[in-house]
């Protein structure tokens, strides 16, 4: 298990680390999630036939139960901390933006954008992985994006996705 | 690319930023172990969103990570509330109201003179008759909140709690081992995924874990003589005697009053075995040059772990003239029995040219001060103790019998050292990779 467990971290943990992000907001809490996934896949690594769709599962149920541990305490927080970073760049300041909208979402809501739009997963897939219907996975998936589209406005989006030379 | 496109781009842009941190699989096999070792999931549940700016500003800028002790305990003291109430949702929710409109009226403001911008809880319990709360207030332009417990009786709302009736006690600087002394009750916080161990006296062995995990609470009637561990990730960050205060029964036929007593017996806490003794009780003889430690004086004694005793040298000091006085309390350890009849101990209460108190052997008749090869004082032995001139470090004290032979020797004890088990007191550094 050993070498087949490390070389599988080795070549997806940077995705599972992005993904995490997204769905936590936090590098430090990104990073802690998928600890915690892998722990729980490693003690049922050969029993799982496809550890990225189990790490998916795991780290989405994780942050939706602790996100809803946390929303009490983030009402007494005045001003978010990231808000208060200043960085010159304005790529920075515009990521923050995207950053905020995202943590706007209800955590349901964010895993499937992040599950449909980042990882590129299926309706069908991402249904199976939160255990609801594939119209419900669409439903909340547009909705999602609308919400962010609201909040980024044409300038930002266009603005974020012209940084990335691949997507030019 | 259609709108949804950029959308999904951006998303794939933000969480490009982030940087993996080193050995995530060697990472995750030490998480197992933990998990496994402790039958728990090690879910130290880290950090607000304020982290993003410490790791994403050094990975754009390409410089290592840093460990900050301060904000890492800090982060993982307010992580996440703990206690009895802190899954009660409808009590934290009406005190997490409460606490935001006490900020936004800075009301906490008097405490320290800070403009709090926050305020996170860190516990919440009713423990004993009492409900209680710890919480980390944030300033701005402070990375390290204050600490401020609230006290009311058990069952009190969450506006009694934080109303101005309530019982307030503030401390500057959250510490990571954050420790509450409320109305008799003890409550020790610690960051959270840290776990609480207890070791009952005499033995330092084994170490029992204690229920509660990473916090730990104590009643009058619950506080024994024992010692506290915390561990953190695998590595003990305290390990030291108890911090709850201990009442003891006053022992019969004492040569002191019950209050003299109580009062002395207040400072030996939980690192004793057993209510402290009065060895000796008396007057110190006389005066030396200026000062004076004249007056009526008792030595308390009690044994520590590792069979090593903790003193207290208590002297009631009367000023003349126009009366009054000051009580001098003078606290040291030896390794030595102080009630053991041949104890021969020197003791020097401050080092600003106060004379020795020199606590002799039982058949002593005199003792004296001996610096190299030169005799610098020499005292009768009156009532077990006897008076010697202030002298230099390397001073020996020497006792002598009627016949002139000298039946010990010691040098002065060190008020305020510290000897036998080691404590640990370590909060730097971040876990060794295992």
């Amino acid at each position: 298990m050993d070498a087949e467990f490390r070389e599988f971290v080795e070549a997806r943990y940077a995705e599972l680390l992005r993904v995490a992000y997204l769905l936590t907001g936090s590098a430090h809490e990104a990073e802690d999630l998928v600890q915690t996934a892998l722990v729980k896949v490693m003690r049922r690594w050969r029993r799982v036939d496809d550890p990225m769709a189990y790490l998916r599962r795991a780290m989405i149920n994780q942050n939706i139960s602790t996100w809803r541990r946390f929303r009490m305490r983030e009402i007494v927080t005045e001003t978010v901390p990231e808000r208060s970073h200043r960085d010159p760049a304005e790529l920075i300041a515009q990521r923050q933006t995207v950053h905020a909208a995202l943590r706007a979402l209800p955590p349901r809501m964010r895993a499937i954008v992040v599950l449909r739009y980042v990882a590129d997963l299926p309706e069908a897939e991402v249904a199976a992985m939160l255990g609801c219907s594939a119209g419900t996975v669409k439903a909340l998936a547009s909705r999602g994006l609308a919400r962010l589209r609201e909040a980024l406005g044409p300038v930002e989006v266009a603005a974020l996705a012209g940084n990335r030379g691949g997507d030019r | 690319m259609t709108v949804d496109e950029r959308v999904g781009a951006a998303l794939r842009d933000l969480a490009a930023t982030i940087t993996p941190l080193p050995d995530p699989a060697g990472r995750a096999y030490t998480r197992l172990r933990r998990s496994r070792r402790r039958r728990r999931t090690a879910a130290g549940f880290m950090a607000v969103v304020a982290i993003v700016a410490a790791v994403l500003a050094p990975h754009a800028a390409g410089s290592p990570q840093r460990w900050d002790a301060t904000s890492e305990w800090t982060l993982r003291m307010t992580s996440e509330p703990r206690g009895p109430l802190a899954r009660d949702a409808a009590f934290v929710a009406d005190l997490t109201w409460q606490m935001t409109l006490r900020v936004r009226d800075s009301e906490f403001a008097v405490l320290n003179k800070r403009a709090y911008h926050a305020a996170d809880l860190v516990f919440a319990g009713d423990v004993g008759e009492r409900r209680v709360v710890l919480l980390a207030l944030e300033a701005a332009g402070s990375s390290r909140p204050d600490a401020l417990w609230l006290s009311a009786p058990a069952g009190a709302s969450a506006a009694e709690l934080t109303g101005r009736h309530g019982l307030r006690v503030f401390s500057e600087g959250l510490q990571p081992l954050e420790i509450g002394h409320l109305d008799g009750l003890t409550i020790a916080v610690a960051p959270a995924g840290c776990e609480f161990e207890t070791a009952v006296l005499p033995r330092l062995n084994p170490w029992h874990p204690e229920p509660t995990q990473s916090y730990l609470v104590r009643t009058p009637q619950t506080a024994l003589p024992e010692w506290w561990r915390v561990e953190c990730d695998g590595v003990v960050r305290v390990e030291r005697p108890s911090m709850a205060p201990r009442s003891f029964d006053v022992p019969k036929h004492i040569p002191i009053t019950a209050d003299q007593y109580r009062a002395a017996a207040l400072s030996f806490g939980s690192e004793v075995y057993d209510a402290p003794s009065v060895v000796w009780a008396g007057s110190v003889p006389g005066t030396t040059g200026e000062t004076t430690v004249e007056g009526k004086g008792a030595l308390f004694s009690a044994q520590l772990v590792g069979g090593f005793w903790k003193n207290s040298l208590r002297i009631l000091i009367e000023q003349r003239p126009g009366g009054g006085g000051y009580e001098l309390d003078t606290q040291f350890t030896t390794t030595a029995d102080p009630a053991d009849p041949n104890r021969f101990i020197a003791v020097q209460p401050s080092d600003d040219g106060q004379p020795v108190i020199v606590f002799a052997p039982a058949k002593a008749a005199k003792v004296r001060a001996v610096a190299g090869t030169t005799r610098t004082d020499e005292a009768p032995v009156a009532g077990g103790v006897a008076l010697l001139t202030s002298a230099d470090a390397g001073t020996v004290y020497e006792a002598l019998d009627r016949s002139g032979t000298v039946i010990a020797r010691t040098e002065a004890v060190t008020p305020g050292a510290v000897v036998g088990r080691s404590w640990i007191d370590n909060w730097d550094g971040p876990a060794p990779a295992e």
